[in-house]
């Protein structure tokens, strides 16, 4: 039920955060180089769960959905044209289905794309002021510099370690390079805008950094495990992407932790190579060992523990609000990122292009490494293993596979606890 | 009502629970069972069933106690612990940067103030969830000082070709229906702490115009958001100009406004300063402008107080 509602939020929010999107990407010359480039990523679709939850925050405080429209497309183009400059530092192939933007169009023009979608979210911001007010429409604008700070700083601590193929980073590192990179923008940020709009800038919003931040670490460790554990089209990046790419997860942390010192001087050694460089066997390795020391158990009970505690500073801010559907919908987020696995979001589910799974296999690495992770690990049964039980919802839980979407009852690879 | 194997009461027939509670048989005094627990269960790290732990609510599973150890409890609730000591630590640097900006950052907590800005916001009026450490006045002084850094400056465009035209001694060609709206620089600004401290906003404008540029100045201390609307006529001197006491329009009783002045600066720029009353009453307040060499009005001045 819950994640009936959030999908419906989303859905709708989404719809209405598009259209307001519209009119600042509407198409003009030069489309080619510059404009068709800027609204590919929004039109792509993707959940919209960052305007949603600035819309319902607003709206949950009392604020009309119409005075948080603007500042909900903002945050939206803001995250779109962050995705391009992460796909071009982590070197991605992949983003909602579809080959990532600079695989499309080269580097520079992707880059270029993604400064002007950057420039281009402001405008809704300014524009917040015929409805908003100067005052507060200037504290939004505050508080979008603020959160592009924190992004880019947890951007800098993550592309740095893997830089130097940083050896000592730890859990709580990690947490923090979250809490920037992830959480500021995708939970901290849109929550805490919407408070502003709901309250008219007469609350204290330290409450919602707490939220936003157990909230945003649950979401992005869980990610990190469908990375690994997922379904590839559900997905929509590559599976084992990570570790390919080098960063610095809590399992990956785990393991280095856990690990004999030839395991984590054969992983390190992996990591201090080039992209390019880094086989299926390196990586395949590295997941098996994962495995072995129950990383994946690990970063998924943690995940558990954070979205626990995003519920228990819930009810420090909205509990005592009025019932509402934007009131259940913030409710049930906790739950949602935890389940979201299981569910194939609008704009997703395209496999790569032809064009890159050729490159790819001729690589040897990403795809083939994927490959061989789902079939050929002794816990590739992962990919089909029923455990991640929804944590909150008693009755019409989804079974923890991303190949079956039956409820936990029904499902027979769940009453085999495998 | 009574379970003869622990001495309970079953009370969902007596809801109060005031009735003369002993056993009809027995006339033994019934006792009601120790609650298992006296407080709500706000162990974060558990509220969220471990992956792999029985579930509570089907009938016949043993109560899961947040305390019973789970194979993988221990990895729920260190995690979660070391997350909230990552955020206190993150917490306590943003107070630390906002102390260092020279924010009162009385909130404790930081994350109101733009630390790598300059605001020092520190929160606005009592949230209905947070529990403040700090008066209520203090919060609306600190919400007052970090409002008045707010000022916007929305200056009408055509005063700049004004401002040029007046210093070539003649007016713009052709129609211009910016032109006719009359030449307006408005300053709307925020409101200032009714505390007694210093209660000064300033709102500066310069417009450009070339050589013949002009600047103005704006300053205005009022415990009230203020708008203030400079209506000057064409081809004024600057040097000699003069305001009476800025009248009520609204009929009120309300006091006049005086010690209004306009006259350049230091820095050439002209300068418009209104010290507003404590206590003034909201309305709109207006006065002429009168150069004194000529001893004509050349424009107004109006103040709009909102309550």
């Amino acid at each position: 039920m819950a994640n009936g509602l959030v999908a419906d939020v989303l859905a709708d929010y989404g719809a209405r955060t598009r259209e307001a999107m519209a009119r600042y990407l509407a198409p003009r010359e030069p489309r080619r180089f510059l404009y068709d480039l800027v609204a590919d990523y929004p039109s792509r679709g993707g959940r919209a769960f960052r305007p949603s939850l600035c819309i319902a925050t607003a709206r949950a405080f009392g604020a009309p959905l119409e005075d948080a429209l603007l500042t909900a497309a903002s945050i939206e183009m803001m995250h779109n044209a962050l995705l391009v400059h992460d796909d071009i530092e982590d070197e991605s192939e992949l983003r909602r289905g579809k080959p990532t933007l600079h695989e499309q169009a080269g580097l520079g023009l992707a880059l270029n794309a993604g400064d002007m979608l950057a420039l281009v979210s402001f405008k809704p911001l300014v524009d917040n002021r015929a409805r908003l007010g100067p005052r507060l429409s200037m504290r939004l604008v505050e508080e979008t510099e603020r959160m592009a700070i924190e992004s880019a700083e947890g951007q800098a601590m993550e592309l740095g370690w893997r830089r130097d193929n940083t050896r000592d980073v730890t859990e709580s590192d990690y947490l923090e390079m979250v809490l920037k990179k992830t959480c500021w923008l995708g939970m901290i940020h849109p929550a805490r805008a919407g408070a502003l709009i709901g309250t008219d800038d007469r609350m204290e919003l330290t409450p919602f950094v707490r939220f936003g931040f157990f909230l945003g670490a649950a979401f992005q460790i869980q990610d990190d495990l469908l990375n690994l554990t997922g379904d590839e089209t559900a997905y929509g990046k590559e599976l084992g992407g990570d570790i390919h790419e080098g960063k610095r997860t809590l399992m990956l942390i785990h393991l280095l932790e856990q690990a004999t010192e030839d395991e984590r001087e054969r992983i390190f050694g992996m990591l201090g190579e080039p992209r390019s460089r880094r086989t299926a066997e390196d990586i395949t390795f590295t997941r098996e060992r994962m495995d072995a020391y129950g990383c994946i158990d690990y970063a998924r009970e943690v995940a558990h523990g954070l979205a626990g505690a995003a519920m228990h500073e819930w009810e420090g801010i909205f509990a005592a609000r009025p019932a509402s559907r934007d009131r259940d919908f913030l409710a049930a987020l906790p739950t949602w990122v935890i389940e979201r696995s299981l569910r194939q979001q609008p704009g997703t589910g395209q496999r790569a292009s032809p064009r890159t799974r050729k490159r790819s296999r001729e690589r040897g690495t990403q795809w083939t490494a994927a490959s061989a992770i789902r079939s050929s690990s002794p816990r590739a049964a992962w990919a089909r293993r029923c455990s991640s039980r929804p944590p909150s919802t008693s009755t019409g839980s989804r079974c923890g596979s991303s190949r079956c979407g039956r409820t936990t009852t029904d499902c027979s690879a769940s009453s085999t606890g495998t | 009502m009574t379970d003869p194997a622990n001495d309970t009461v079953n009370t969902t027939e007596d809801p109060l629970g005031d009735s003369d509670e002993r056993d009809a048989a027995t006339g033994v005094r019934l006792r009601r069972p120790v609650p298992e627990r006296e407080h709500p269960v706000r162990a974060a790290a558990t509220m969220f069933r471990p992956a792999g732990a029985p579930r509570t609510s089907r009938a016949g599973d043993a109560p899961a106690h947040p305390a019973s150890p789970g194979p993988t409890k221990g990895f729920a609730e260190r995690g979660v612990d070391n997350a909230y000591r990552v955020l206190d630590e993150y917490l306590r640097r943003g107070r630390e940067a906002a102390r260092a900006h020279g924010s009162r950052s009385s909130e404790g907590d930081g994350m109101n103030t733009n630390e790598h800005a300059h605001d020092g916001r520190a929160g606005g009026a009592t949230s209905a969830t947070s529990t403040s450490r700090v008066p209520d006045l203090t919060r609306k002084i600190v919400r007052a000082w970090s409002d008045m850094l707010y000022v916007w400056v929305d200056l009408v465009g055509p005063l700049a070709e004004r401002v040029v035209a007046d210093g070539a001694g003649a007016r713009p060609q052709g129609p211009d229906p910016a032109w006719a709206r009359e030449d307006a620089a408005w300053r709307e600004v925020a409101p200032s702490d009714g505390a007694g401290s210093a209660r000064t906003t300033h709102a500066a404008a310069h417009a450009e115009g070339g050589a013949g540029g002009l600047s103005i100045e704006v300053e205005v201390t009022s415990d009230k958001p203020a708008r203030v609307q400079l209506d000057l006529a064409r081809a004024t001197s600057t040097s000699a100009l003069s305001v009476p006491a800025l009248q009520s329009v609204d009929g009120a009783d309300a006091p006049a406004i005086a010690g209004a002045t306009l006259a350049p600066g230091e820095d050439g720029a002209l300068a418009l300063v209104i010290a507003v009353p404590p206590g003034q009453p909201a309305g709109t307040y207006t006065a002429a402008v009168f150069d004194r060499t000529s001893k004509r009005a050349v424009g107004t001045v109006t103040l709009t107080l909102r309550g």
